[in-house]
C-alpha cells in the first residue's frame, strides 16, 4: 500500500475568533457615506470566462449628486487590470462609461474583481466597484494532477493521465511547453475524439527526494489553449522511510509532540548513520539502531513558539552510501488551550467523513 | 481533498428531452441536491458517442429558491425537422467542478423521446 497520509487537524474556536476580529477592525462603526455615483453593469452577471481568460465588464457610472464629479482614477485591486472611462467628468443627472479589464488566472469558480475608483466626490472621494466572474476550465478533470506517490527510482513508474475537453470535436496536445528533465511525457490518443491520454514516465535520472512541478501543455482548445498538469513524486533509492514524511498536525504550544520514521535498505546491506540534518529551532532528532539495515529515526518537535511549519525537511546521511534520506515534515504550533478538532485521517482506500456524511475518496 | 469530491451536488431526478414548439427540443430537469451548485451545462451531438458540444453560451444557473427543488427547462431552437439530436446536462459546481449528471438522451426532432443506456454513453469522467 503506498500510504498517503493527511492528517487534518482544524482550528475552530481560535481561528474564527481571530478572523471576527479582523472583519470587525475592518468595519466602520458608521454606515458607509452614500456616493453621487451609481455604477450599473451592464449584461449579464456574472462575466464567464475559460482559465486564464481577461474578464470585461461594462458599467454604467450616473451621478445623481447636484455637482459635477471628476473621476481621478481606477486601479485594479490587486493588479493586473486596466480601466477606462469616459467622460472623466460626469455631469449632474448624467452617466460615463466604465470598463474594467481582468486577467484572470489559473483559479476557477465564482470570483469576485475588484477596482478601486477615486473622484473629487466630497462625500466619497475613494469608493470600491467590483464585479462577479466565474471561471471555468476548458478541461476535465478541471485540476489534473499526475501523482506517483513514494516510489522507487530504479522502477521507473509510469502513470497514465487522461484528460478531456468538450470544447472542441477532436482534442489534441500541440506542443509540450514546459516539463521537468526527469519526466518523459507522450502525448497518445485517448478513447473518444474529445479524449487525450497523457503517459508519463519517471527517468532514471529522477532525483531523490520530494518533488512537485508542473506541466504545461498547448492544445487546440481555442478558449483554453494551456493546461497545465501538476507532477508530484516522492522518490527514494535503496533506502525507504516508513512513513516517508511526518505530519505532526495541530499542536498546543509546550506540548509534547515526537515521531518516529524507520529507514530500512532494500540491498540487505547494513545502515550505519553518518549525519542527521534538521532545523534545531524546529526539531530535536536523534537515532537509534534497529536491527541489520534498519534504523529509527526519533523527531522531536521544538513547541516553545506558535508557529506554522511547511516544506522542511530531515536530511539523513549514511555512512558508504551516496544517497541521501529526506524525510520532510510538517506542523502547526497554536496556543495552549486551543480547541483542535482531528476530523480523521485519510488514506487512498478511506473515505472522509464528516458529520456521519461521506464525502467520496481523496 | 481533489475539489472533484464537493461536486457531489446536484442529481438529476429526471431528465426529459421533448418537442415543445416547432423547430425547437425542449430539455426539462429537477435538481435533487444543490449544495455547491453553480449551473448546469447542455452539450449536444449528432451521434450518441460524441462529439459533443456545448450549446448554452452561459452556464444555467442554479434557481435562487433551489430548495424547493424547481424545474429547468433549456429550448434548443438551433435543430431541424426530423433531425436526430443526441443530449446530455452536466453540472458545474461554484469552485467550477463539471460533472456529467444526465445519461444520453436522443430526440427526432417531431418524434418522442428515447432514454439511451449511460454505459454506452460518452462519458465526461465519472467523479
Amino acid at each position: 500500500m503506498k500510504p498517503i497520509f493527511l492528517g487534518i487537524a482544524v482550528l475552530l474556536a481560535a481561528a474564527t475568533g481571530v478572523v471576527h476580529a479582523a472583519e470587525e477592525k475592518a468595519s466602520p462603526s458608521a454606515p458607509p457615506v452614500a456616493s453621487s455615483l451609481v455604477f450599473e453593469p451592464e449584461g449579464a452577471s456574472p462575466i464567464e470566462v475559460f482559465e486564464n481568460q481577461t474578464a470585461r465588464q461594462v458599467m454604467r457610472v450616473r451621478n445623481t449628486g447636484t455637482r459635477p464629479i471628476t473621476i481621478r482614477r481606477v486601479d485594479p485591486a490587486p493588479p493586473p487590470g486596466t480601466a477606462h472611462f469616459e467622460p472623466r467628468v460626469v455631469e449632474p443627472g448624467q452617466s460615463g462609461q466604465l470598463v474594467l479589464e481582468k486577467p484572470m488566472a489559473e483559479e476557477r469558480g465564482l470570483q469576485t474583481v475588484r477596482f478601486h475608483l477615486l473622484s473629487d466626490d466630497p462625500s466619497r472621494p475613494s469608493q470600491p466597484v467590483s464585479f462577479p466572474v466565474f471561471v471555468q476550465s476548458a478541461y476535465y478533470p478541471e485540476l489534473p494532477d499526475i501523482d506517483f506517490g513514494y516510489t522507487d527510482r530504479r522502477a521507473e513508474p509510469s502513470r497514465t493521465l487522461t484528460i478531456d475537453s468538450l470544447e472542441t470535436d477532436a482534442l489534441r496536445v500541440v506542443s509540450i511547453v514546459e516539463k521537468p528533465d526527469w519526466l518523459i511525457l507522450e502525448p497518445a490518443a485517448g478513447n473518444s475524439p474529445q479524449q487525450v491520454q497523457l503517459r508519463a514516465k519517471l527517468a532514471g535520472s529522477v532525483p531523490l527526494g520530494e518533488l512537485s512541478r508542473r506541466i504545461v501543455l498547448r492544445t487546440n482548445v481555442t478558449a483554453q489553449p494551456e493546461l497545465v498538469v501538476r507532477v508530484r513524486a516522492h522518490v527514494h533509492g535503496d533506502v525507504t522511510a516508513t512513513p516517508p514524511s511526518l505530519s505532526f498536525g495541530a499542536v498546543e504550544q509546550g506540548k509534547p509532540a515526537a515521531l518516529d520514521v524507520e529507514l530500512r535498505t532494500s540491498d540487505g546491506k547494513g545502515l550505519e548513520l553518518a549525519k542527521l540534518e534538521a532545523d534545531p529551532t524546529e526539531l530535536d532528532v536523534s537515532s537509534t539502531a534497529c536491527g541489520t539495515g534498519c534504523l529509527r529515526v526519533h523527531a522531536a518537535l521544538r513547541t516553545d513558539a506558535m508557529k506554522a511549519i511547511g516544506n522542511r525537511e530531515i536530511v539523513v546521511l549514511l555512512k558508504d552510501r551516496d544517497e541521501r534520506v529526506r524525510i520532510p515534515y510538517s506542523g502547526l504550533i497554536v496556543k495552549a488551550g486551543t480547541n483542535i478538532k482531528v476530523l480523521g485521517v485519510i488514506d487512498e482506500k478511506t473515505d472522509l467523513k464528516i458529520d456521519g456524511k461521506t464525502g467520496g475518496k481523496p | 481533498m481533489k475539489p472533484r469530491i464537493a461536486l457531489l451536488v446536484a442529481g438529476l431526478l429526471a431528465i426529459g428531452v421533448c418537442a415543445a414548439e416547432p423547430a425547437g427540443n425542449t430539455l426539462r430537469w429537477k435538481a435533487r441536491e444543490t449544495a455547491a451548485a453553480y449551473g448546469y451545462l447542455i452539450y449536444r451531438s449528432d451521434a450518441p458517442d460524441g462529439p459533443f458540444r456545448r450549446i448554452n453560451a452561459r452556464i444555467i444557473p442554479i434557481h435562487p429558491d433551489a430548495d424547493t427543488n424547481p424545474d429547468y427547462a433549456y429550448v434548443d431552437h438551433d435543430v431541424r425537422e426530423g433531425g436526430t439530436y443526441y443530449y446530455r446536462i452536466d453540472g458545474i459546481s461554484r469552485a467550477g467542478v463539471k460533472k456529467q449528471l444526465s445519461p444520453v438522451l436522443h430526440k427526432t426532432v417531431g418524434g418522442e423521446p428515447t432514454r439511451i443506456d449511460p454505459a454506452t454513453a460518452g462519458k465526461l469522467g465519472g467523479g
